[in-house]
């Protein structure tokens, strides 16, 4: 802004009159205003909303998949348990079997049926059914025999000899068996003997992680009995000896609330002996302060 | 209004929240000078409805500007020159400042001293608001904005010499509204004494 010196005195008489003047607007106009920027507010106002919108959002993410996580963790570890008592049962079956094989020829038998109970107990428990096992079974014995007449595993070659001269007998469980499980392995013997070759194959074909697992640990059988003797030393005070145990008791097929039992009372001796070294050190404690 | 405005205690205060778009900052830049602003708008439009038209859309470039606002002048200032610019906007598309009309040059002094003492400011914008579009608005650039006939040359695309031609005849012809008013008013207070 210029200052003018040819400014006259009607010029002066209008700028101080109205260059600080007023007027109301209508009460609309800021409404129309608004409605002009209508677009531009809406893009303000809904930043804040998202902002919170997405914390939340985040949060919910984070909350539910957290859950899940740990649920799913529980699940794991609960079922991953579950898998290493299988695996170990086997194992242990194995091992047991493969003692058996050493002391005696009917163990053979013995093993082989052990065996095929066991797959067909996994099967049971797992509700798979017929076909399925049926499929599996088909695949890996055209394989396995097909290996075994080249003669390039001798381990499987032997081993399918096993089965093989012996009309199976009735393998017989130890005594203290439920009811049902027997009538269960009847059944699955039954199913077994429907197709007989194959089931034989079949037996060989899930054998071999256990085989190759007990070779691994004790390739010899003389290795294998000392091993054991030694694994049942320990176990006789360790945990893995009451675990061992346990298992063994479940193989032979007691029932898992008897697991369960035991177990409660493993924690209630924990929590026993934790509660009485702490009641053990307050005493102290107090015996000092006195 | 007296609830909102202590948030923005100073001018600085407000034209940063302004510029962070704040929709209160805005309002309440609205409720301190549409007033003044809708005053402004008015004096070139002449119209009313034309003025608050003229004003809305001049607050919206205000928002919309508030970045190019540097502190070194009045945030005042720079508001009403964004007013002054959108009237002009108003006003060109309507060619206004291209009529001519042909009036007689008489010299007629107003009482200026009674004018100021007599004349409300209402009074004085219905005079300008009634001038023709092109001298009204020399006259409001050169008189009360202060810009010379150089710059309101440049800003109307007009020649420096009709800048002159114009405001002298928007002075002459203001000269004449005010000599009415002031005989009307001499012939009113006649008369009362007269009775």
């Amino acid at each position: 802004m210029k200052k003018h010196t040819e400014k006259q005195p009607i010029d002066e008489l209008f700028a101080r009159k109205l260059s600080d003047m007023s007027l109301t607007p209508g009460n609309d106009a800021w409404n129309m205003l608004q409605e002009r920027m209508g677009t531009q507010t809406s893009r303000r106002v809904i930043p804040v909303w998202s902002r919170y919108a997405a914390a939340a959002a985040c949060f919910l993410l984070v909350s539910t998949v957290g859950w899940q996580y740990w649920r799913s963790a529980t699940v794991d570890s609960a079922s991953t348990s579950k898998n290493v008592v299988a695996t170990v049962n086997h194992k242990r079956q194995s091992l047991t079997n493969k003692i058996k094989q050493v002391d005696e020829t009917k163990s053979k038998e013995q093993n082989v049926s052990d065996e095929t109970l066991a797959y067909n107990k996994e099967l049971l428990k797992t509700d798979t059914n017929q076909e399925v096992s049926s499929k599996r079974i088909v695949k890996p014995t055209e394989t396995i025999g097909q290996e075994a007449a080249t003669g390039k595993d001798e381990r499987i070659a032997k081993i399918i000899e096993i089965p093989e001269p012996k009309s199976q007998p009735e393998p017989m469980p130890k005594s203290n068996e439920p009811v049902a499980i027997d009538e269960k392995r009847v059944a699955s013997v039954e199913t077994n003997r429907a197709d007989e070759q194959l089931e034989r194959k079949l037996i060989v074909v899930i054998n071999p992680p256990a085989v190759s697992l007990s070779n691994q640990a004790m390739p010899k059988t003389e290795s294998l009995l000392s091993a054991l003797t030694e694994e049942k030393k320990d176990g006789k005070h360790t945990k893995a000896g009451r675990l061992f145990k346990k298992l063994k008791q479940l193989k032979d097929g007691e029932a898992f609330a008897y697991d369960n039992n035991t177990s409660d009372e493993e924690e209630n001796g924990l929590i026993s002996r934790l509660y009485g070294n702490v009641k053990h050190s307050i005493d102290s404690k107090k015996v000092d302060k006195q | 209004m007296f609830r909102i405005i202590p948030f923005y205690p100073t001018e600085a205060i407000l034209v940063n929240a302004l510029k962070r778009s704040e929709a209160r900052a805005q309002k309440v830049v609205y409720e301190r000078y549409s007033g003044r602003m809708l005053a402004i708008c008015t004096r070139y439009v002449a119209n009313r409805a034309d003025a608050e038209e003229v004003m809305i859309d001049g607050f919206m470039r205000i928002y919309e500007k508030i970045g190019q606002f540097r502190e070194e002048g009045s945030f005042e200032g720079w508001m009403k020159r964004i007013m002054v610019t959108e009237s002009l906007m108003f006003l060109r598309k309507k060619k206004a400042w291209r009529q001519e009309i042909s009036i007689d040059e008489v010299n007629v002094e107003p009482d200026y001293e009674w004018a100021e003492t007599s004349l409300e400011a209402q009074d004085l914008l219905r005079m300008v608001n009634q001038l023709p579009d092109g001298y009204r608005t020399v006259f409001n650039l050169y008189a009360i904005e202060g810009y010379s006939h150089a710059e309101i040359a440049e800003m109307l695309s007009i020649s420096e010499g009709t800048s002159k031609s114009q405001l002298s005849r928007a002075r002459t012809l203001l000269q004449v509204s005010l000599k009415k008013i002031q005989q009307h008013q001499y012939e009113e207070t006649y008369r009362k004494a007269a009775h």
